[in-house]
């Protein structure tokens, strides 16, 4: 029997700027949740329609959940669907005189978006309920995350820091799905040793571990990856499987690198008129991604073919057998070695389905289906699961490590972020002061400090040195920094001369308007 | 956050993007030279932001280039008495070392304007002391020069480190030396298998199963210099 341990990683930074009629970079939320959420969770509506019985888990980072359940970017999402069929009414008619190899795809488009804001109004704009429902009868686990994905190994001189991060990832999943978290994702594959104790302090079970973990683990890994970790202090783990999750992840030899698959980048917002795409696009005159894109990957050439959704189906259907036989010929090797009861471990973020990889929801609906069609050679299961039905667990400590380049923290401290942790770090300690100073603040004191809590939660996300480091939207990581970072300042000037500015508080809590329930004394000193 | 491939888009995208990126005559250059003026532009982008030469053969070119005019928050927070913009250092005297990766730290440091005048009316010239334990138990030490300008520093580690500190320190004309600051130290990773070279050879189903999780279709193992190490020895036949 082969297990198979899917987890999906859904994750976006908080972005909210709700003093712009339409801000760039809400589109991320957007268009993860037109391409990616909403249609997965179509895909399983049609699986229960089926039958179908299927396991996996899914994380929800805390940021993204502070943004799917706001209204007002609610409100914005039904917006940006209504102006995408708008534009697909147009985009069809185009197509019928003019690209008519265009016609079939906008026709798609057009019907996918529509069903899309049916589902989403009747859910009543939040979709993260039915995922509580699908987690409530089995289906799925919901899994916790950091609280602003922070990357905690460069934060591991400061466990009141990491610990911050950790309880209010795990209050805002409590809050908002009503159960206690049994596994933790760990931002960025990234641990470090002595984090167990955090977690564990904070009723975690277990995490996800990076690939490389094991074989260059400080004890004698026995099972090498494909069963359950027990590591110091109880906590447990499960090792992503990097042979088969790059047989998907790898961007130059991976399934949505095929030819006859969509290309991403070639979109209407890029190629048509100004005049037409306008309205479409952002003030002033700046040419976005509409996701009405019509031709195929083809090969590293500028003249690309038309899409044909037939030939990507033919594609998706190879992929899936492809897949499935390399799931089989491991199993096979793992038995012939005598690694009874082996899992795979196959970790991938939620957007690379129908986001990224148009045909991967495809991909991922026929996978789940083969799977439960053949229960006697594979069992599709949660982590939680793994964990709790083996008995035999892999001993061993876990160095320092990461999924990023090199297995280190290359991507988020590099000579173009480097600066962040000057400040970061400052913060840190300043806010610890202030937990010391005014240990037990309620009312007024106590949300200035929880205000700034929020501030310094946020300064310290991930998305932003990897943003810089990619070099993509470079100036808006660092205003967010220095904003967040100027923020946090406010309070810690203001709370040094012991006042509080009120004006300045309630404009501050509008306009981060997240975690709820914060707490200024999880930053206190561990 | 999108990255592609300048040599992919078609050349009514170029033009597009060119025109975006206000580059001169994008309506009259060839699809060559269109390509050209983005690379240029955005290469000077990368080397303004310091990335070296490996990094941008990692990265690809992006495209979408300019964004939505963030207005920040500034006004809200500069309105009030006694907040600072960012300052380039803090007014203490401390360093802090950071671990990268198993091969490299990096430290970063302020010194106080107390400290400092203290330093230069006694002349003292700082220096890094970096103090690492080996795993045998025993510690070594080693200077690194830096001058009043440098604030950070890049540091080498090894894995026959068991832990690695780095002190700020003040060398004076009298041969007398003063700390002004140590960071917490940095406990480096140990391998198993680095440690039992000798034990690999009998382990060598072991070895395949632990390569069938870290090798891609095409052979491709992860980066990463203990695994590296690890498989080295492997290859060599796992001899201590």
């Amino acid at each position: 029997m082969n297990k198979i341990n899917l987890m999906l990683h859904a994750h976006q930074p908080y972005v909210r700027h709700l003093e712009y009629e339409k801000f760039l970079e809400e589109d991320w939320l957007y268009e993860a949740l037109n391409e990616s959420y909403i249609p997965l969770l179509r895909m399983l509506r049609k699986l229960d329609e089926d039958n179908v019985d299927y396991r996996f888990s899914i994380c929800f980072s805390p940021t993204l959940i502070s943004m799917l359940e706001d209204e007002p970017l609610q409100e914005r999402f039904i917006k940006y669907l209504e102006r995408h069929i708008e534009l697909g009414e147009k985009e069809v008619q185009r197509t019928k005189n003019e690209e008519k190899e265009c016609h079939e795809m906008a026709r798609i488009y057009l019907k996918e978006t529509k069903l899309n804001l049916e589902l989403y109004l009747n859910l009543d704009r939040n979709i993260l309920k039915e995922f509580k429902r699908l987690s409530e009868i089995g289906k799925i686990e919901l899994v916790a995350s950091a609280a602003t994905h922070a990357f905690l190994p460069l934060y591991k001189d400061y466990p009141g820091a990491v610990n911050a991060q950790i309880a209010v990832g795990i209050s805002t999943h409590k809050r908002v799905f009503g159960q206690n978290p049994k596994g933790f994702w760990l931002p960025e594959c990234g641990y470090y040793p002595g984090l167990e104790k955090l977690l564990v302090d904070n009723g975690v079970e277990w995490i996800q571990l990076p690939s490389q973990s094991v074989i260059s683990s400080p004890d004698k890994s026995q099972f090498g990856g494909y069963r359950p970790i027990l590591m110091p202090g109880g906590l447990k783990a499960v090792a992503r499987d990097w042979n088969l999750t790059n047989l998907v992840w790898s961007d130059k030899t991976g399934y949505p690198c095929d030819p006859d698959y969509r290309e991403f980048y070639r979109d209407i917002g890029y190629y048509l008129p100004m005049d037409y795409v306008r309205p479409y696009m952002h003030e002033p005159m700046l040419r976005v991604f509409t996701g009405y894109k019509y031709y195929s990957i083809t090969g590293n050439t500028e003249e690309k073919v038309y899409y044909s959704p037939k030939k990507a189906q033919e594609k998706v259907a190879l992929h899936v057998d492809n897949f499935l036989y390399n799931i089989r010929k491991k199993g096979k090797l793992l038995d012939a070695y005598g690694i009874q009861n082996h899992v795979f471990n196959l970790f991938f973020d939620a957007e690379l389905f129908g986001h990224r990889w148009y045909e991967g929801l495809s991909w991922l609906e026929k996978v789940i289906r083969a799977l439960a069609q053949d229960n006697k050679t594979y069992e599709m299961v949660s982590a939680s699961s793994v964990i709790e039905d083996d008995e035999d667990y892999d001993e061993i400590r876990i160095n320092e490590t990461s999924w990023g380049p090199r297995g280190g923290a290359d991507t988020w401290l590099d000579s173009s972020n480097a600066w962040i942790y000057r400040h970061t770090i400052k913060a840190i300690e300043r806010m610890q002061e202030l937990t010391e100073r005014f240990p037990d603040q309620g009312s007024l004191k106590g949300r200035f400090l929880n205000q700034a809590s929020r501030e310094l939660l946020l300064a310290m996300a991930s998305d932003w040195p990897c943003i810089i480091h990619d070099n993509t939207s470079s100036s808006y990581a660092e205003k967010r920094i220095k904003n967040h970072l100027g923020s946090f300042n406010v309070v810690h000037s203001s709370m040094c001369r012991n006042t509080v500015n009120t004006e300045w508080l309630i404009k501050a809590e509008k306009r981060n308007a997240i975690f709820p329930d914060m707490d200024y004394r999880y930053f206190e000193k561990k | 956050m999108v990255l592609v491939n300048l040599e992919q888009l078609s050349t009514d995208e170029l033009r597009n993007l060119s025109e975006q990126e206000k580059i001169d005559g994008f309506d009259v250059l060839s699809r060559e030279e269109l390509i050209q003026e983005l690379t240029d532009k955005y290469e000077e982008e990368y080397t303004a932001y310091g990335l070296d030469d490996d990094k941008k053969s990692e990265l690809n070119l992006k495209y979408v280039s300019s964004f939505t005019d963030y207005i920040d928050n500034s006004e809200n927070v500069t309105q009030l008495p006694g907040v600072e913009d960012l300052p380039d250092h803090y007014e203490e005297t401390s360093i802090h070392l950071l671990s990268k990766n198993s091969d490299w730290g990096y430290a970063f440091w302020s010194i106080s304007t107390l400290d400092q005048e203290k330093i230069d009316e006694k002349k003292g010239v700082p220096l890094l002391l970096v103090t690492l334990v080996t795993k045998n138990g025993e510690k070594e030490c080693y200077d690194i020069p830096i001058s009043e300008e440098d604030d950070e520093w890049n540091i080498g580690f090894s894995y026959e480190s068991k832990s690695i500190l780095v002190s700020l320190c003040v060398d004076y004309p009298d041969g007398t030396r003063d700390t002004l600051a140590q960071s917490k130290p940095i406990e480096m990773s140990s391998s198993y298998w680095i440690d039992h070279k000798d034990k690999m050879k009998e382990n060598d189903s072991l070895f395949k199963i632990y390569l069938s999780l870290i090798t891609t279709k095409t052979g491709d193992i992860i980066n990463n210099s203990i695994v590296r190490e690890i498989l080295a020895d492997y290859a060599e036949g796992g001899e201590a």
